[in-house]
């Protein structure tokens, strides 16, 4: 019975992966939401509060991510690698391609 | 068996202490750079960065000291003590908001012509006495320089003081910074400017120069928008939110459409930018986003950048001091803010109401001798005050 039930624990696929990129999306989430709610003029104090998240969440999903990968193959599955790989490259990324825009005033033009 | 729970309760007495410790931390740095009083006033994802690495960074070191530590948890904990040294490291950058690859561009265009204001020529701006003054200069003329703004104060004070026989071009004028270089120097007798910056006095003490400052007059240090800014009235702390990067939109300021304010800054050493400093008394200054286009940099004067319409709005801000914005680079496209409700007229100046009213100083090296202490002398006796405030700024 006991054996059965390791079997089932080692058979059973780690969550990080799917829950680093979750916390890539609702990084995106937040952050639309809290420019909707800057924009709407009264949710200002939810809108700070969303952007705060918006800055936290990709460093969770990195750590996350990095978490998943040394749990090892066994445990996340190939599925579970490209999620990993996938949650913490994206932050990366994204920040990399949004310092070069706004360092072109890119970000500027198409935001005021 | 209760010396174990004895050892247990130790341990989370003292993680608990710890912890304390480390949000205290955290939130007193919170608390003096002004993020939890004005947790309203941030507008922007930049601004909200400090916020964000400083909690991170506490969180961080929290989780690290209530860890279990077991090889299971090893990457965690690596993960974690990389979080704290990333964001702590990166917590200055954060407050300056310095994210930019490019040189953020603080010029403000050529320093435009000041020759109308030139002494002893025809048809010169500059403010006359209208009577006989009562010390005359001849022989060894003290050399005078000093910002941009105060040219023609001491160009009047040269013509009214100065024999034309005697005078040889003694007024000179570079700009504040290289002023106060030629002045540490020994190029020059006499400077006009602003208070020095903390960066000038630094290099005075280095040279070994003690610098004398001499209040001559006053000026308002104002904030300049386009006229069809709405905005009439702003406060002092909404001028250091929108200059530590809390608020980057007209929005917050009450300008439902304006857009993102584009907070022109000045050149470090330069007389308004130690305004500025001065206004902000230690909080850091948010590095200016580059700019895409030439025509929001402007090529002229900061007065001309100040009116530059960008879709439809004039979304700048800048500062100057008045007399500089209202008689010698007038802008019908430009005005100026009130700060707290207060305009920067010259009896608000005179009577202190106008809040960032500032001394301008006759600056020597140490105390002023023969001529340079009769010129001084001169400029504070009731006839060098009323010449003051005929060019244009409060007497003292």
């Amino acid at each position: 019975m006991k054996d059965g039930e390791n079997q089932e624990n080692q058979n059973k696929k780690s969550a990080l992966p799917a829950i680093a990129l979750e916390l890539d999306i609702f990084a995106v989430v937040c952050f639309f939401l809290g420019w909707g709610c800057f924009y709407s003029g009264v949710l200002i104090a939810i809108g700070v509060g969303l952007f705060l998240a918006t800055a936290i969440l990709p460093f969770g999903a990195v750590i996350t991510g990095i978490c998943a990968l040394c749990r090892g193959k066994k445990r996340i599955g190939t599925g579970g690698i490209v999620c990993s790989v996938i949650a913490i490259a994206l932050p990366v990324v994204v920040v990399l391609v949004t310092v070069l825009v706004f360092s072109t005033g890119i970000a500027v033009i198409r935001w005021m | 068996m209760q010396r174990v729970n004895i050892k247990k309760a130790v341990i989370i007495a003292v993680r608990a202490l710890l912890s304390a410790a480390v949000l205290s931390v955290c939130f007193y740095v919170l608390y003096r750079y002004e993020y939890l009083s004005q947790i309203g006033s941030i507008d922007n994802i930049t601004g909200v960065m400090p916020v964000a690495f400083a909690l991170m960074a506490a969180g961080g070191a929290v989780t690290l000291i209530w860890l279990k530590y077991t090889k299971k948890s090893a990457p965690l904990a690596i993960c974690m003590a990389a979080l704290v040294i990333f964001t702590a490291a990166l917590f200055p950058t954060a407050l300056r908001g310095n994210w930019w690859l490019a040189k953020p561009d603080k010029t403000s265009g050529s320093d435009g012509d000041i020759s109308a204001y030139a002494p002893f020529t025809e048809g010169s701006l500059t403010a006359k006495l209208g009577e006989e003054s009562e010390l005359k200069l001849g022989g060894d003329l003290p050399v005078l320089d000093g910002a941009l703004a105060l040219y023609p104060v001491y160009s009047a004070v040269a013509e009214a003081v100065y024999e034309k026989s005697a005078y040889n071009g003694e007024t000179q004028f570079t700009n504040t910074v290289k002023a106060f270089n030629a002045l540490i120097a020994g190029e020059r007798e006499v400077i006009f400017t602003a208070a020095p910056s903390q960066s000038q006095r630094d290099a005075a003490a280095q040279a070994g120069v003690e610098l004398k400052l001499t209040p001559v007059g006053k000026e308002a240090f104002v904030f300049v928008v386009g006229k069809n800014n709405p905005v009439e009235s702003i406060t002092y702390q909404q001028i250091r939110n929108v200059y530590s990067g809390k608020t980057a939109n007209w929005r917050t300021l009450g300008w439902k459409d304006g857009g993102k304010i584009i907070a022109f800054q000045r050149p470090d050493g330069s007389g308004s930018q130690t305004g500025l400093q001065g206004i902000m008394k230690g909080l850091p200054i948010q590095a200016p986003q580059p700019l895409p286009s030439a025509e929001l940099i402007g090529t002229n004067s900061l007065m001309r950048q100040i009116s530059v319409e960008w879709k439809g709005v004039q979304p700048a801000l800048g500062y100057t001091y008045r007399f500089f914005g209202n008689t010698m680079y007038p802008n019908p496209n430009a005005k100026f803010l009130k700060i707290g409700g207060v305009e920067p007229s010259v009896e608000n100046i005179k009577s202190g109401a106008y809040p960032f009213t500032v001394n301008f100083y006759a600056v020597t090296r140490g105390e002023p001798t023969g001529n340079t202490k009769k010129l001084i002398d001169w400029i504070l006796s009731p006839q060098g005050q009323r010449l003051i405030e005929k060019t244009g700024y409060a007497p003292l």
